[in-house]
C-alpha cells in the first residue's frame, strides 16, 4: 500500500515539474530589477511585464491577457503572469513580490484593497520596478498623493466607478420607474465596491429613491437566490434590484432570476447589473429582468495599462508619467449588445484585434491619442476592429 | 524449539523497531524530498535569498498558530475559531494603532487572549465539544470583525512596516518554537496534555486538574492567534474581513501532517509542529512559485495531503479513528 | 394508554416547534408589516429545504463520528451532473446523474477513508480540494462542448424542471425524502450500527461490528440524499456554478448545525422534523436580518450564538438540577440534624 502511495505521490509531484518546466521560468535566480532609470530603447533583453493571470476569477481577465499577450508580441515584449498566491491581501503583497523575485522590469498592477496600494508603492519603489494600477480609482486624496510622488509610479488606469453606478441607478429610475432599490453588494473593502456604494447613495439620494436594503458577501447563485427571495418577501414594494459585481458571483443572474420567476416578478422588477456577465443576454429583452449592464472597463483598464507600460518601456511618454487614463465605461441594455459584447469585447478564444492593429492603436502613441481611443471605445467599435 | 521461538520473537521486535523508525523518519523524509523537488522544479528559486523573505511569511503563517495549537491537538481538542480570532484581534489593533503602537500591540495580545478564554469556557465549562463549541464561536467572532471593520477594512498605522524585516519574523518564529518545544516537551504542563489525550479519566485519578488543564491550551492557541494577528498588521498595515482565512484549516493539517494523531495522546510529537509546519510552507510557496494556476495549486495540495497523511499516519497507536 | 401516549408526543412536537415559533414571533412583534404576511412564511419554510435534505445526508456520517467538509463540493459536482443528465434526460435524466455521480464521489471518499485509515478530516478536506478544481473544470469543457447549457462559470438547471425548486412542491418533495430518512434512521442496520459505532467504537468493534464497514457504509447511504439536495438546489436556483477556494466548505455548516439542533431534540421529536425545526430556525434568522435591515455580519453573531446556546442548554440544565439535588440533600440533613 505505500509503495502505491509512493508511486501516487511521485505522480503528482511529476505532474507540478511538468507543469512547471513548461511556464518557462527557468534560470532566473530572482535578481530584482533596476532597470526602471535607464534608457528602454538601448535595451538588449526584451522588456519583462509582469500582470496577475486571474482567469480563474473570470472571463475579462483571460480576455485582457490575451490581447495583452497579442500586443506584447508585437512589441517584442515578454509578458510574464504570474498566478495570485491568495485572494487577500497578503495574497497580492506575494504576488507581486513573486513578480519582482523573477526579475520583471515593469508591472500592470491590481488588487482589491485600498490599503495594499501605499504597500506596493513602497515595495516597486524599493525595488525600482515600474508599475502601472489598473482597474483601480485612488478615492483617498493623501495616498493619492503619496502613490503618484513615487518615481516608480508610471499612471493609473481605471473607470469612474462611483459614476458608473449613479448612472445604472438613474437608468433604472427614469426609463424602468424604480423607486425602491435594493442592492446587492460586494463584501465592503473592495476598492471599487466602495466607490459603486457611494455612487448608488448618491443617487438614491438626488433621485428621492428608497434604498431598502444591501446584501454583501454573497458567493453562490444559491446564495443570491436566497437573497432576492428574502428581498421579495420582506420587502413587496421592490421595484429594482443593483446587483454589484456580477462577474464574481457564478450564477448570481441566474439565481436573481429564478427567484424573480418563482414571484411572478420578472416583468415588474428592474435588475442592474455591474460587471458584464457570460450569458446575460437570455435574461435581458421584454418580459425579462435585466434592464442595464454596465462595465466592460475590466478588460480595457487592463489592457490600456499594458500599452502605456509597453510605451514606457520605448520611453514614449516618459516625461509625463505619472498620468491618467479613464477608460469609458459601457452599457449594454439589449440581448443583441449583450451577444456582441461576449463575441468581441471579452472573447477568451480571439484577441480583440490583431497586434500590428495595437501597433496603430495605441502603442507608441501621445496620452492624446490613447484617451481618445478610450473615449471612443464602444462595442460597435470593438465589433469594426475585430473585422 | 525455544531458539527458534527467541528467534522469532527477535526478529518480530526488529521488524517493530525498524517500523516505528521509519514512522517516525517518514515525515522528516519528506520534509526533504518536498524541499529537493521544489527547488529543481523552480529552477533554484525556493532556497534562493530573494525567496527567503517570502518563505518566512509563508513560514510564520503555519508555525505559529500550530505553536499554539498543538497543545489543543495533544488532548484531542480543535479550535476551528483561529481565522475570527486573528481577524477580530487585527481590527481591535488596526484601531489602536492610531494611538499607539505598544497599545496596539497589547489590545491584539489581550484580545486574543480573551477570546480564547471565551471558548474555553464554552468546552470546558458549558461542556460542549470543541469542535462545535469552536465552530459557532468563529461564526460569532467573523460577524463581530465585520461589525468592528464596518464590512470592509481598516488602515493601521503605517509605522507597523517597520517590524517587516526578516531578522523579526524569523526570531520570533524562533523564540515561539524554542519556548512551545521546552513547554511542550519538558514542562508538566505538556506532559498533562497528552495524558488528558490519551485517557481523561487516568488522568484525573493521577491528580490532574482536569478543568484547568483543558482551559490552558485554548488561551494558548488564543495567543498564537494574537501574534499571527500582529503579523497580518506588520505585513500588510491592515486589517480586513479576510485578514487570518484559512489559519485553523492550515494549523490542522500542518499538524496531522507532522504525524500528530487526530485524538491527541502520548504519541504526539512536537516535532509535527515543525516537520508539518515546514512541509506546508514549502508546498504553498513552490506551488506558487513554479506558476502552477490556482486550481492545479489546490489540486496539487489535496493530492499531496492525503498522501502524507496516509504515509506517515500511526494506525497502530490510534485505537479509533475517526 | 394510546392516547395518552399520543398525546404526550403532540406535547413533545409542539414542545419542539415552539423554538421557530417564538422567533418568528419576535420578528413580527419588530417588523410586523415586513413579516406577518403568507409571503413571507412560505419564504422560511422554502429556504430551509435545502440545507434540511443536506442535513439528512450528513447525519448519517456525523452520528458515526465522522468529520466531512468535501459534503459542498460533492452537491455542487452532482448538481452540475444533474443539469447535464436534466436537460438530455428530463427528470429521470436528472435524478439518475445526480445519484450516480453522488454515490460515486462518496464512494470514492469514504473508500479512501476506509482504504488508508487516516482521519476523515484529512480525507475530506483533500477530497474538498480535488472535487472544487473538479467542478471549475467541468464547468470550462461544458462551457466548450455545450454552449447551449453552460457558459462556462455555471451550468443551467433544465428549464422545465424548475418547478420543482418551487413551493409547494419543494415542501412535497421535503415530505418525502423526510419519511425516506426516517424509515432509512430508525429500521436500517448502517444506521443502527452507525449509532454504536459513534457512541463507543472499541464496544462496537468487540461485539462483532466492522466499523470502517459502517463508516463506509454512512458516506454511501447519505450519498443519496445529497443528490436529491443537489437536484433540489439546482431546480431552486436554476444553475449550479462552479466552487473554488475552498468556498463550498461553506456549505456543510447550516446543515450540520441542523443535524445537531436535531441530535439535540431526540427526546421530544424524531430526528427528521428536529434537523428541519433547527434548519427552519436559521432560516427564520437569516431572514429576519434581511427584513429588518441590519448588516449580515450580524446573522453570524446570532447563528454562532444560537448554536452554543442550544448546545450549552443540557449543561446547564444540568447543573440546575443538581444544584437543586444538594439544597435538598442538605436541607434533609439538617432537618434530620435538627430532630436528632
Amino acid at each position: 500500500m505505500k509503495k502505491v502511495l509512493s508511486m501516487l505521490l511521485a505522480l503528482s509531484m511529476l505532474l507540478c515539474l511538468l507543469a512547471g518546466c513548461g511556464g518557462g521560468e527557468g534560470g532566473q535566480s530572482g535578481q530584482p530589477s533596476n532597470g526602471g532609470d535607464a534608457a528602454p530603447a538601448e535595451r538588449t533583453e526584451p522588456y519583462r511585464l509582469g500582470v496577475l493571470s486571474l482567469g480563474s476569477l473570470t472571463t475579462a481577465f483571460k480576455a485582457a491577457t490575451l490581447s495583452l499577450q497579442d500586443m506584447c508580441d508585437a512589441a517584442n515584449v515578454e509578458l510574464v503572469q504570474v498566478e495570485l498566491a491568495g485572494f487577500d491581501d497578503q495574497g497580492f503583497l506575494t504576488t507581486y513580490e513573486n513578480m519582482i523575485n523573477m526579475g520583471v522590469d515593469g508591472v500592470v498592477a491590481y488588487t482589491f484593497s485600498e490599503g495594499t496600494i501605499r504597500l506596493l508603492a513602497d515595495l516597486f519603489e524599493e525595488n525600482g520596478v515600474e508599475w502601472f494600477l489598473a482597474n483601480r480609482q485612488i478615492s483617498d486624496p493623501e495616498l493619492k498623493e503619496y502613490v503618484f510622488s513615487k518615481s516608480k509610479f508610471v499612471g493609473n488606469c481605471f473607470c469612474d466607478e462611483q459614476q458608473m453606478a449613479y448612472n445604472v441607478v438613474e437608468q433604472l429610475h427614469k426609463d424602468h420607474g424604480v423607486k425602491n432599490l435594493a442592492v446587492i453588494g460586494l463584501t465592503q473593502g473592495d476598492l471599487n465596491g466602495d466607490l459603486r456604494d457611494k455612487g448608488i447613495a448618491a443617487a438614491c439620494e438626488d433621485l428621492d429613491i428608497n434604498l431598502l436594503t444591501e446584501t454583501r458577501g454573497i458567493a453562490t447563485a444559491g446564495d443570491v437566490t436566497n437573497a432576492v427571495e428574502g428581498i421579495i418577501t420582506s420587502y413587496p414594494e421592490v421595484d429594482g434590484i443593483f446587483i454589484v459585481g456580477g462577474a464574481i458571483t457564478t450564477g448570481a443572474l441566474a439565481g436573481a432570476n429564478q427567484s424573480l420567476v418563482n414571484h411572478g416578478l420578472s416583468d415588474k422588477v428592474a435588475i442592474g447589473m455591474i460587471d458584464i456577465a457570460a450569458g446575460m443576454s437570455e435574461y435581458m429583452g421584454d418580459g425579462n429582468p435585466l434592464k442595464v449592464v454596465a462595465g466592460g472597463n475590466l478588460v480595457m483598464d487592463y489592457i490600456f495599462a499594458g500599452a502605456c507600460m509597453i510605451n514606457q518601456s520605448n520611453g514614449v511618454n516618459a516625461d509625463q508619467t505619472p498620468y491618467i487614463v479613464n477608460t469609458n465605461m459601457m452599457f449594454v441594455y439589449t440581448p443583441e449588445d449583450a451577444v456582441d459584447y461576449d463575441a468581441y469585447c471579452e472573447n477568451t478564444e480571439r484577441p480583440l484585434m490583431s497586434g500590428s492593429k495595437w501597433s496603430e492603436t495605441l502603442l507608441g502613441k501621445d496620452l492624446t491619442t490613447i484617451q481618445a481611443f478610450s473615449d471612443s471605445f464602444s462595442i460597435t467599435e470593438a465589433k469594426a476592429l475585430n473585422q | 524449539m525455544n531458539s527458534s521461538n527467541v528467534t522469532a520473537r527477535a526478529e518480530k521486535d526488529g521488524l517493530r523497531m525498524a517500523k516505528g523508525t521509519f514512522k517516525a523518519v517518514v515525515p522528516f523524509l519528506g520534509l526533504l524530498f518536498i524541499c529537493v523537488f521544489f527547488q529543481i522544479v523552480s529552477g533554484g528559486k525556493l532556497l534562493s535569498p530573494a525567496n527567503l523573505k517570502t518563505f518566512a511569511n509563508y513560514a510564520f503563517q503555519i508555525l505559529i498558530p500550530a505553536c499554539g495549537a498543538v497543545f489543543l491537538m495533544s488532548q484531542g481538542n480543535l479550535d476551528y475559531s483561529m481565522a475570527g480570532n486573528v481577524c477580530v484581534s487585527a481590527a481591535l489593533g488596526a484601531m489602536a494603532s492610531h494611538t499607539s503602537i505598544p497599545l496596539a500591540v497589547a489590545v491584539v495580545l489581550v484580545s486574543s487572549v480573551v477570546m480564547g478564554a471565551v471558548n474555553a469556557f464554552t468546552c470546558v465549562g458549558l461542556g460542549v465539544t470543541s469542535f462545535i463549541a469552536t465552530l459557532a464561536a468563529s461564526f460569532v467572532y467573523t460577524g463581530l470583525a465585520s461589525v468592528l471593520l464596518g464590512g470592509g477594512a481598516l488602515t493601521a498605522d503605517f509605522a507597523f512596516k517597520n517590524a517587516d524585516t526578516l531578522l523579526v519574523k524569523y526570531g520570533v518564529i524562533v523564540l515561539v518554537l524554542a519556548v512551545t518545544y521546552i513547554v511542550f516537551t519538558y514542562s508538566p504542563f505538556g506532559k498533562h496534555c497528552r495524558a488528558l489525550g490519551a485517557k481523561e479519566e487516568v488522568a484525573h485519578q493521577s491528580g490532574i486538574n482536569v478543568k484547568l488543564e483543558r482551559a490552558i491550551p485554548f488561551l494558548i492557541s488564543g495567543f498564537s492567534c494574537g501574534v499571527l494577528a500582529l503579523f497580518t498588521l506588520v505585513r500588510t498595515c491592515s486589517a480586513a474581513t479576510g485578514s487570518g482565512a484559512g489559519t485553523q484549516i492550515n494549523t490542522m493539517l500542518a499538524l496531522l501532517l507532522g504525524g500528530i494523531p487526530f485524538s491527541g495522546g502520548w504519541s504526539s510529537r512536537f516535532r509535527a509542529v515543525i516537520v508539518g509546519g515546514l512541509i506546508m510552507a514549502v508546498v504553498t510557496n513552490g506551488l506558487v512559485l513554479i506558476n502552477l494556476s490556482v486550481e492545479l495549486q489546490q489540486l496539487t495540495k489535496g493530492i499531496i495531503f492525503i498522501i502524507a497523511v496516509a504515509l506517515s499516519f500511526d494506525r497502530e497507536n490510534t485505537a479509533v479513528i475517526k | 394508554m394510546n392516547s395518552a401516549k399520543t398525546s404526550t408526543k403532540l406535547l413533545s412536537l409542539l414542545k419542539a416547534c415552539m423554538i421557530p415559533v417564538a422567533l418568528y414571533l419576535v420578528l413580527l412583534l419588530l417588523i410586523p408589516d415586513r413579516v406577518g404576511n403568507l409571503d413571507s412564511i412560505i419564504s422560511m419554510l422554502s429556504l430551509a429545504v435545502v440545507p434540511t435534505i443536506v442535513a439528512y445526508g450528513v447525519h448519517f456520517g456525523f452520528i458515526s463520528g465522522i468529520m466531512d467538509f468535501s459534503v459542498g463540493s460533492r452537491m455542487v459536482l452532482s448538481g452540475m451532473c444533474a443539469a447535464i443528465g436534466g436537460h438530455y434526460g428530463g427528470a429521470l435524466g436528472m435524478a439518475a446523474a445526480a445519484l450516480l455521480s453522488s454515490l460515486l464521489l462518496s464512494a470514492v471518499v469514504g473508500g479512501l477513508f476506509a482504504g488508508l485509515k487516516i482521519p476523515s478530516i484529512v480525507i475530506s478536506l483533500g477530497s474538498l480540494m480535488v472535487f472544487e478544481t473538479g467542478s471549475v473544470y467541468l464547468a470550462r469543457y461544458c462551457g466548450k462542448l455545450l454552449p447551449e447549457i453552460s457558459t462556462g462559470q455555471y451550468i443551467k438547471a433544465p428549464e422545465g424542471l424548475l418547478f420543482l425548486g418551487k413551493f409547494p412542491y419543494n415542501i412535497i418533495i421535503l415530505v418525502l425524502i423526510a419519511v425516506l430518512f426516517d424509515i432509512a434512521n430508525s429500521r436500517t442496520k448502517i444506521a443502527t450500527q452507525a449509532r454504536v459505532v459513534g457512541s463507543d467504537e472499541l464496544i462496537a468493534r468487540n461485539i462483532g461490528i466492522k466499523p470502517m464497514r459502517v463508516k463506509f457504509s454512512t458516506y454511501v447511504f447519505g450519498s443519496a440524499f445529497l443528490a436529491l439536495a443537489s437536484v433540489q438546489s439546482a431546480c431552486y436556483s436554476s444553475a449550479v456554478g462552479y466552487s473554488n477556494s475552498m468556498a463550498s466548505m461553506a456549505m456543510v455548516f447550516r446543515p450540520m448545525m441542523a443535524v445537531i439542533i436535531g441530535i439535540s431534540m431526540s427526546a421530544l421529536v424524531r430526528h427528521s422534523v428536529g434537523i428541519y425545526i433547527g434548519s427552519l430556525c436559521l432560516s427564520i434568522m437569516f431572514t429576519g436580518i434581511i427584513a429588518l435591515g441590519w448588516p449580515d455580519s450580524l446573522q453570524n453573531i446570532f447563528l454562532g450564538v444560537f448554536l452554543t446556546a442550544v448546545l450549552a442548554l443540557p449543561t446547564i440544565q444540568r447543573s440546575i438540577a443538581a444544584g437543586k439535588r444538594r439544597k435538598a440533600a442538605r436541607r434533609r440533613f439538617e432537618s434530620s440534624g435538627a430532630a436528632n
